[in-house]
């Protein structure tokens, strides 16, 4: 990844990740919550459980089952009612949030990456239902949706077998396109026509190993293995920003001698 | 198949639950016996038909076979699962800012027809059965397919693809376009209804026939589209202008390169790669990787969702899979296209 490029909102390089803020345990009634900010980019996730399923036939007998909520804000485009991924009349600076996928595809897609991470034999006859709300889009939603309801469930005290990090790349559209990846992009970059996104969701807890993708856009299998490489290298960023992110919360609640 | 030799069902009524449902309960294998069954054959590098690891099963495409209400129709076999695929045209408003742009919308259709998993509306059963995970909406067990992610992820697939160039589907530069609606209907669910979806659609696509249109000023403001059904009647000579107009239909343009072909594989134990999973394989399989390429090697959709997790080098692999299928697939849907 150059070192050199200049990006649309002033970062330099194409593996510079946006600044990371974070707030866990934000909301009282869920069992976990947080809002994890990348840049102008705002989720938030809460999560509740394992608790008894309201319909007797939903739960399984030796796991718990998990499902995801996922919330696109008011102002932003949900649904698949765009062609080529390019928004209604009004919005011309980027691709819409969802990439013209919908709420489903995506609750699915977020569903079956973290329930691969969380232990669900620990919690049989469970629902663990994670809801997720975007507050501001502006690039990297999937992406950092992911990432906070893994810092939900980490709120949580859910019990995970390994740790899930999602990366969002960008790799130039099509086979012969040779632009080097960047990561973390802004609305304003995805929406480009040059290029495509492609959010990897990678197993920090274990080297070099790929829990899902899924990608808005073509792209040749180099830029693809560029794309992994990078999230690799990422994910090493986020996982010593979860790790602050959880220590301050355990801090925080220690010095309350009875934390709500 | 295999596993109805280990079958048997009886009916059970069962009075205590408030809504006095009936309930089929089937005295199936629970998944560790299926597990099992499956590994004797996947540790020869095998599976319970004979058929390899990474091979597909028989592909039929049959196009045209709706010809009467459909502008484009196919039926697609994959094995057993049988997808029908028909195509409808609608006149819509393009948007403002892409004026000779039409649309393309996609929507699958499940019943007690495709399998016994759904009920009338598509929507998944909740049926109880021994040992078995119950379906839920998410984490249920591979081949219980949440029509509504299918069709999204299809659908995205035609819309990215460089597959169908939108802008001849316009009619009338900033006024009207075709609203192609795609439609596939799942005849037979025996897995691996991703691939056998968008080879309907695509098949469909290329089956298109967009008929020659009127417009009729009559009705004022700016105008009425109308569809001139074309006249079989006369001879060559003996055709007016209009009529010869009439029996122009335009066929989409299609160049090699450009059509999307997906291959679905299943993640089994130990890095095992199914290729073309049947249901029975679906349901025991630990994650599912679809990859849509074309023949020129560009990727049109990588999705990987969940499951066992894989190394590059395996992904890699399967993309390479999934370029050989995309090879046998487009000759075969191109030698249609010359045929007809």
């Amino acid at each position: 990844m150059k070192q050199t490029i200049k990006r649309p909102d002033g970062r330099t390089g194409g593996g510079t990740l946006r600044p990371l803020a974070s707030e866990l345990s934000c909301l009282q009634r869920p069992d976990g919550s947080a809002k994890l900010s990348s840049g102008p980019t705002q989720i938030l996730a809460a999560v509740y459980g394992p608790a008894a399923p309201r319909l007797s036939g939903r739960e399984v007998k030796d796991r718990a089952v998990v499902s995801v909520v996922f919330k696109h804000g008011s102002k932003s485009q949900g649904g698949s009612s765009s062609t080529k991924g390019n928004g209604n009349g009004n919005n011309n600076t980027g691709a819409p949030p969802a990439y013209g996928a919908t709420e489903r595809e995506l609750e699915a897609f977020i569903a079956e990456s973290l329930v691969q991470c969380i232990d669900v034999k620990r919690y049989p006859r469970t629902v663990i239902e994670i809801v997720i709300q975007v507050i501001k889009a502006d690039g990297s939603v999937v992406g950092t949706a992911i990432n906070a309801a893994v810092l939900a469930l980490l709120d949580a005290s859910i019990h995970m077998t390994s740790l899930p990090i999602a990366c969002t790349c960008l790799v130039g559209r099509g086979i012969e396109n040779n632009k080097d990846i960047r990561l973390d992009p802004t609305a304003v970059e995805e929406g480009d026509e040059e290029f495509s996104t492609i959010v990897i969701v990678t197993n920090a807890s274990k080297e070099r190993s790929v829990i899902a993708s899924i990608n808005f856009g073509s792209y040749g299998l180099s830029s693809f293995l560029s794309a992994i490489e990078g999230s690799f290298r990422a994910s090493k960023t986020m996982v010593a920003f979860f790790r602050l992110a959880v220590e301050q919360k355990v801090v925080r609640e220690s010095k309350t001698l009875w934390s709500s | 198949a295999f596993f109805t030799q280990l079958c048997a069902f009886f009916v059970l009524c069962d009075f205590k639950n408030t809504k006095n449902a009936i309930y089929i309960q089937k005295s199936t294998p629970n998944n560790t016996q299926k597990q099992a069954y499956l590994s004797t054959f996947t540790n020869s590098n095998t599976r319970p038909t004979g058929r390899p690891l990474h091979t597909t099963r028989p592909t039929t495409i049959l196009p045209s076979i709706l010809s009467r209400n459909t502008h484009g129709s196919s039926l697609v076999k994959i094995g057993n699962t049988q997808v029908l695929t028909g195509i409808t045209l609608l006149v819509g408003h393009p948007g403002p800012l892409t004026p000779t742009h039409g649309d393309v919308d996609l929507s699958i259709n499940l019943s007690p027809l495709s399998s016994q998993d759904y009920n009338v509306a598509g929507r998944l059963l909740p049926i109880v059965t021994e040992g078995e995970m119950s379906r839920s909406r998410t984490t249920s067990p591979r081949g219980y397919v949440d029509v509504h992610a299918l069709e999204s992820l299809v659908q995205r697939i035609l819309r990215t693809s460089s597959l169908l160039n939108p802008n001849e589907l316009c009619i009338q530069v900033g006024l009207s376009a075709w609203r192609v609606q795609i439609t596939c209907m799942v005849l037979n669910h025996d897995g691996n209804l991703e691939d056998a979806c968008l080879l309907g659609a695509v098949s469909a696509l290329l089956d298109l026939k967009l008929p020659a249109v009127k417009i009729d000023m009559k009705g004022g403001g700016n105008g009425v589209v109308q569809i001139v059904s074309p006249s079989y009647d006369h001879e060559e000579d003996d055709m007016t202008e209009e009529t010869k107009d009439a029996n122009r239909i335009t066929k989409l343009t299609i160049q090699k390169g450009t059509i999307p072909i997906s291959l679905t594989m299943g993640i089994y134990d130990n890095h095992k790669i199914l290729v073309d999973m049947t249901r029975e394989e679906e349901v025991v399989c630990k994650g599912v990787v679809t990859v849509v390429v074309t023949t020129t090697g560009e990727i049109v959709s990588l999705t990987k969702c969940g499951g066992l997790a894989m190394s590059p080098e395996d992904m890699a692999a399967c993309v390479h899979l999934a370029i050989g299928r995309a090879k046998e697939v487009e000759e075969l849907l191109l030698s249609l296209d010359e045929a007809s």
